[in-house]
């Protein structure tokens, strides 16, 4: 049963073919807990991953993520998608184009405040008419897959098995289901539902070690391959009339430059990114931004938010859930941590553990 | 014979079945469909019990959201109609208790206090069309009666098999001695035939038809 | 009508599918069509026109348009969102003692119980770091960014819970660079903090 790929976009817009075919390749041999004959070497399950048309069957992790990812490289559609964790819900509809190596999205909210995104490779416009203004940003400046995934070292497939557990419709269309399960106690559990096909995500599901669906994300309804035309929406995206536009600045730096270090590693996270916002985007009088540092073992992140400790502002520490995410706050030195990502909570206390200034 | 009364000699449960799974698998353009087949007689069982024509599509569109929302409790073992006719009537009776509760509603707004599920077809109009609409109506019926008439023998009869006696295709293609797909063919061509004469009418008519 | 590859539809097609006689692959491509294609939904309509007026030529004289449709549509979008999170797995959800209490689908105050990390899939670029946002916004935003703690206590009738716009807004920078990585499905790209702050999390 082959492993699904999420149905990622802003995935897709961050990494070139060639990146992921580097990563497969230079990945050691995932081990698939399936009851199917043995996997075949890295090289031919690629291969057979390449050929997306075909109704694939690779036999490793990264095959299959690479499979996912590159179905939605692919495939345009139109659908409603739902996000609910915590007994709260949200959801937007969402248009995907793909020609060729391009990729236009459009999404506008269904619930909460309007919100109109537009993403077109790169670029993201975010349209809030609720204050008339647009935000403009540049995502290669953030986090980005391939990167995460080189920087796992073993990967994924260190961490994680995978195993098909059987066959559903979602939103309609016949989709594989596919639980990836941590090897050990500092990671969720997630099931997946995938087109049949190419390998689509259409359903995603974070589970704790009990099992409990801590988040789900899915298309509750769904057109693919909807001949939709880029054009259209290129031009929406740039139809600024009446709105104030601001564009968003992150400053790429390092921990280490930053006086951080994460004395003890927590198996299987790399270190991903760090960021601080320049100074220029500082209004004047406002507190200082904090430093975020994420971290990574493929699948789940980590950020660990780094600021100075401030009494009035930062007066109790805390352990909170929010779906599958999960925040500690704490103290550090003169410092404020606030630990978030989507593991368990033992996770993050290891890393606020090892979480030192440096002398 | 009421003929908003679900019958089994309409077969429309069986023709529902598929719709209803597709809907209960989460597809809404499934139950759509099956809104755009019933909406008129759904709406002409509930005008029997209350004039007020918005009221009706209110709660026309009131039915068919419960009706989507109960669709997953909906055991295949009843014919969809059916299922839809109980729930079209019982949200008619709720909207009726709200109203007679409410005293600031008028009283023509409803008809009666029962719901009369087996009162005859009444010759009163539950829509309030213009006289030349009314109009417009009765030709169009007439012209499908003509229609009919002016078919080849073989499409009028596999059309009146399925309509009118209900019949599936593999029964009409027993009745007739033809291959079933000759019985689709028939059927599909006497449709088109029909549709092309009353296609200019319907488009005349108040502006919104389809 | 042979279109694509992918949707090769009979003209009969929809014809069968009023009568019920279509299965499978047929009738999934007969329904796409329907979708996609305007004129299927009209034929559809008409041949169920055709049968009423068979069967009770009365039927005529009741209004049917496309307005019906059309603003059933947007209700069943509504709808179909929710019956999804109903048949979710999610009911089954024991409460983790930290998490936020689960709301019905119908709670009144649902709407306002977005937790700040799937709030509104209001996308990206929100790295809305307090003082960056311009002052010029609405009048609930603007009391976020001034008041001196951040913290504000709300009774609920799921209990006393805190609403907190600096976690929010930490949450969705998180959202926005991590997420769940290598499973970011739109929500990761989407599933930032919206503009506007209204988490309620209970500590």
């Amino acid at each position: 049963m082959p492993l699904l790929k999420p149905r990622h976009m802003c995935v897709a817009e961050r990494c070139g073919r060639g990146l992921w075919l580097g990563l497969a390749l230079g990945l050691a041999n995932a081990v698939l807990v399936l009851p199917v004959a043995a996997a075949p070497p890295a090289g031919a399950a690629l291969q057979a991953a390449a050929s997306t048309d075909k109704v694939a069957e690779p036999a490793n992790i990264t095959d299959w993520l690479m499979r996912m990812h590159e179905a939605s490289r692919k495939r345009s559609y139109v659908g409603t998608f739902v996000v609910s964790s915590a007994g709260a819900m949200s959801s937007a509809r969402i248009w995907h184009v793909c020609q060729g190596d391009q990729q236009v999205e459009r999404v506008e909210t269904l619930t909460g405040p309007p919100r109109s995104v537009y993403r077109y490779n790169k670029q993201v416009h975010t349209f809030m008419p609720d204050s008339k203004l647009m935000l403009s940003e540049s995502r290669e400046s953030l986090g980005m897959f391939p990167d995460l995934l080189k920087s796992a070292g073993s990967g994924i497939a260190g961490y994680y098995t995978a195993q098909a557990v059987g066959h559903e419709r979602v939103a309609g269309i016949q989709t594989d289901v596919v639980e990836l399960r941590p090897k050990d106690s500092l990671r969720f559990s997630y099931r997946i539902w995938a087109e049949e096909k190419s390998g689509l995500v259409l359903k995603l599901q974070t589970l704790d070690a009990q099992g409990q669906v801590l988040e789900q994300a899915a298309f509750s309804e769904l057109q693919l391959d909807v001949p939709l035309k880029m054009d259209k929406l290129l031009q929406m995206m740039d139809k600024t009339d009446g709105y104030r536009v601001e564009k968003l600045k992150l400053l790429k730096t390092t921990a280490d430059a930053e006086g951080w270090v994460l004395k003890t590693p927590v198996a299987g996270f790399n270190s991903v990114s760090c960021y601080r916002r320049p100074a220029a985007n500082r209004v004047a009088g406002g507190r200082a931004e904090p430093m975020q540092w994420t971290f990574s073992d493929g699948l789940a992140s980590v950020s660990l938010f780094v600021e100075p400790f401030d009494k009035q502002q930062h007066q109790q520490e805390s352990k909170l859930s929010i779906g599958a995410t999960q925040t500690i706050t704490r103290r550090v030195d003169a410092y404020w941590l606030t630990a978030m990502g989507e593991v368990p909570l033992a996770t993050l206390q290891l890393f606020a553990a090892g979480l030192e200034r440096k002398r | 014979m009421n003929p908003d009364q679900p019958s089994t000699s309409v077969s429309s449960g069986d023709s529902d079945a598929l719709l209803v799974e597709r809907t209960v698998a989460g597809d809404q353009k499934a139950f759509e469909l099956l809104v755009i087949k019933y909406e008129r007689r759904i709406q002409r069982l509930i005008g029997r019990m209350v004039r007020d024509v918005d009221l009706v599509e209110d709660i026309a569109q009131e039915t068919f959201i419960r009706a989507y929302r109960a669709l997953a409790q909906f055991r295949g073992d009843a014919q969809f109609y059916t299922w839809l006719y109980r729930i079209a009537v019982n949200t008619a009776k709720k909207f009726l208790m709200d109203l007679k509760r409410n005293p600031t509603v008028s009283e023509n707004s409803f008809k009666t206090a029962d719901d009369d599920e087996t009162s005859p077809v009444e010759n009163e109009l539950t829509s309030p069309e213009t006289p030349e609409a009314v109009l417009a109506s009765k030709e169009i019926a007439e012209m499908v009666n003509s229609a009919m008439d002016a078919l080849p023998e073989e499409l009028r009869q596999a059309i009146t098999l399925r309509e009118i006696e209900g019949l599936t295709y593999e029964e009409i293609a027993d009745a007739m001695n033809c291959p079933i797909g000759t019985v689709r063919s028939r059927i599909f061509r006497a449709r088109e035939a029909i549709s092309l004469k009353i296609k200019p009418m319907l488009e005349n008519q108040s502006g919104k038809r389809w | 009508m042979k279109t694509t590859q992918s949707d090769v539809v009979v003209g009969d097609s929809i014809s069968a599918l009023a009568d019920g006689e279509l299965r499978g692959e047929e009738f999934a491509r007969a329904l796409a069509a329907c979708e996609r294609d305007p004129t299927m939904l009209t034929s559809w309509r008409n041949y169920h026109l055709i049968g009423d007026v068979l069967r009770s030529p009365d039927l005529l004289a009741v209004r049917s348009d496309a307005r019906f449709l059309s603003h059933l549509q947007s209700r069943l979008a509504q709808e179909t969102i929710q019956s999804v999170m109903q048949t979710a797995d999610l009911k089954s959800t024991t409460i983790n003692p930290h998490s936020v209490t689960q709301v019905a689908a119908n709670d009144a105050l649902f709407r306002w119980k977005m937790v700040a990390g799937v709030a509104s899939m209001a996308a990206v670029a929100v790295m809305v770091w307090k003082g960056v946002v311009p002052l010029s916004l609405t009048g609930s935003q603007l009391a976020h960014k001034q008041s001196s703690t951040d913290s504000v206590l709300v009774a609920s009738p799921q209990g006393v819970i805190v609403r907190d716009a600096r976690l929010e807004e930490l949450l969705a920078a998180h959202k926005q660079v991590g997420g769940n990585s290598a499973l970011q499905m739109p929500s990761g790209f989407l599933r930032n903090a919206t503009f506007e702050t209204s988490p309620h999390v209970r500590r």
